[in-house]
């Protein structure tokens, strides 16, 4: 087995790729495989920002810049990367739980028509009490 | 059917998650200062700095000049040089020997990489001293931090995508 398939076989055993089992509803399963699409676009967009700021001071040093300007610009663009990828971060998991929420109201919209339709069929056949 | 009502849960209306979010990240910003500086730093720093300082007349004469300096086409010579010195070598070399014809192909080899890698030197040397010119906050300087930073940010969602085909396969 080679090194980066060895990698991806170890986090997929960590991340626990599996099938829907015979258990668990299809929306169980859609919102496992939601939480893991969220922790993978987590991961990747982290790891990135970390490597952007690993290289970031050997693209400042070719400009060979001030000691202290190339550390207010190392510093400002750090945070600048880290303010993207937090807010890229953020949309993304509000727009996923936006979606959650929209669905379970939905859902618990019908549910409570559902009860109200049985409650007015009881009451018009009362010899069914 | 009493019992299923009882165990429905009430959602908040989409009001009270607005006030919901809202509260959570005020929470977050007054719990986590360091951080929520930081954020609001970077964003006034990116909306502050945006594409660079525009280069004079000057600079962008200086800077073109340094960098036509740089003989890319020695460059080119000297790597096609490697490159087959290179090839010679790993043809005449064995699993674990390597005889005079293969000693001399690895020291041909050896000397054409220390040729290449004098002219790269000298050719990064030259386009920093281009740079020095534009100077780190020019539009020279973010632009070439913006592109790094996009070739990053496309590799991890990238990576991300992937990733999840594999979790959904």
């Amino acid at each position: 087995m080679s090194n980066a398939s060895s990698v991806l076989y170890r986090y997929n055993r960590f991340m626990g790729i599996r099938k829907m089992s015979r258990d668990e509803s299809t929306m169980e399963y859609v919102m496992k495989l939601l939480i893991q699409v969220l922790i993978n676009f987590s991961m990747g967009l982290i790891m990135a920002l970390f490597i952007f700021i690993c290289g970031l001071w050997g693209i400042i040093k070719s400009y060979q810049a001030n000691p202290l300007t190339a550390l207010a610009f190392f510093i400002g663009t750090s945070c600048s990367a880290f303010a993207f990828v937090s807010t890229y971060l953020f949309a993304l998991f509000g727009a996923v739980a936006g979606g959650v929420y929209g669905v379970a109201k939905v859902a618990e919209t019908n549910a409570r028509i559902g009860q109200g339709q049985r409650r007015q069929n009881v009451q018009n056949h009362p010899h069914h009490q | 059917m009493r019992q299923n009502q009882n165990q429905q849960i009430a959602l908040p209306s989409v009001a009270d998650m607005g006030a919901l979010v809202v509260t959570g990240i005020t929470t977050f910003a007054k719990k986590h200062k360091v951080i929520s500086s930081g954020y609001v730093f970077g964003i006034l720093f990116l909306l502050l700095v945006g594409s660079g300082t525009k280069l004079t007349y000057d600079q962008s004469k200086q800077y073109d000049s340094i960098m036509n300096s740089i003989d890319l086409n020695a460059e080119f010579e000297a790597s096609n040089r490697y490159a087959q010195a290179s090839q010679a070598y790993r043809a005449t070399k064995g699993w674990f020997s390597c005889d005079s014809l293969c000693q001399r192909n690895k020291s041909r080899m050896q000397q054409t990489q220390r040729v290449l890698d004098e002219i790269r030197n000298e050719g990064y040397a030259r386009m920093s001293d281009a740079k020095s010119v534009a100077g780190i906050f020019s539009e020279v300087g973010v632009d070439e931090v913006k592109e790094s930073f996009w070739q990053y940010f496309g590799a991890g969602k990238a990576f991300a995508k992937k990733q999840s085909m594999w979790d959904m396969m």
